[in-house]
């Protein structure tokens, strides 16, 4: 089994509880689900556990069910509570 | 044949520049919202608000939701502007302009639009405090 990391762009408060726009998380597997991916994010950066609740994956700038999977072209963010208004 | 959609969005950089609206042909009602940075939050000063925007999928929310909002309130356009990065206190962040044939639906729809935009749109504000008011930690 290969592992591999991908980039999940993160904003607004998220971002500032990691220090930063964006988080790496190491994955064990090519393909993986939203709900599965939000599971590592919590276990990899367990500061942001409290928000993920909240937070939805966006992939290639649309919102996606927990169950759609993600591929490793994809441009994916962490979307937590906006505030926009 | 390709549909024409009466939708205008923008966001742009700085307070929105509110326009005049142009009513147009079969309106019935027309109806503006301008969300204005207040000058307190919590109590204290508010130099402003910083607006922090993922692009493009903030434009592609806005332009998603403004097309539902005129398929679900039959409506004649709507115009959405909104800031991206600071805006003062007693500014402009955002304004709506909507047009419908009734005036119930022209409220119902300024209702629902701004809700789904607090919801659905990937933009995130922070407030700047004024430094003079900022409590110092104890020592």
């Amino acid at each position: 089994m290969s592992r591999h990391d991908i980039i999940i762009r993160v904003f607004g408060p998220q971002a500032r509880l990691i220090g930063g726009p964006d988080i790496r998380v190491t994955l064990d597997s090519a393909g993986i689900s939203c709900a599965t991916l939000k599971r590592v994010i919590a276990a990899q950066y367990p500061v942001l556990t409290e928000t993920l609740a909240a937070s939805r994956i966006a992939v290639n700038f649309s919102f996606v069910a927990d169950e759609a999977m993600i591929g490793g072209s994809d441009e994916i963010a962490l979307i937590g509570a906006v505030s926009g208004g | 044949m390709i549909e024409t959609l009466p939708v205008c969005v923008n966001i742009a950089d700085g307070p929105v520049q509110a326009v005049e609206l142009n009513v147009p042909d079969g309106a019935g009602a027309a109806l503006e919202f301008r969300g204005i940075v207040r000058p307190l939050e919590e109590g204290r000063p508010l130099v402003g608000l910083n607006y922090q925007t993922y692009d493009p999928m903030a434009h592609m929310q806005l332009q998603k939701l403004a097309v539902a909002a005129v398929r679900q309130f039959q409506l004649f356009q709507v115009q959405v502007a909104h800031s991206r990065g600071f805006v003062p206190a007693g500014s402009c962040s955002m304004q709506i302009a909507l047009f419908a044939g009734r005036r119930k639906s022209a409220i119902a729809a300024m209702d629902w639009l701004i809700d789904h935009i607090k919801q659905d749109v990937p933009i995130w504000k922070s407030p700047l405090f004024d430094a003079s008011t900022v409590k110092s930690e104890p020592s």
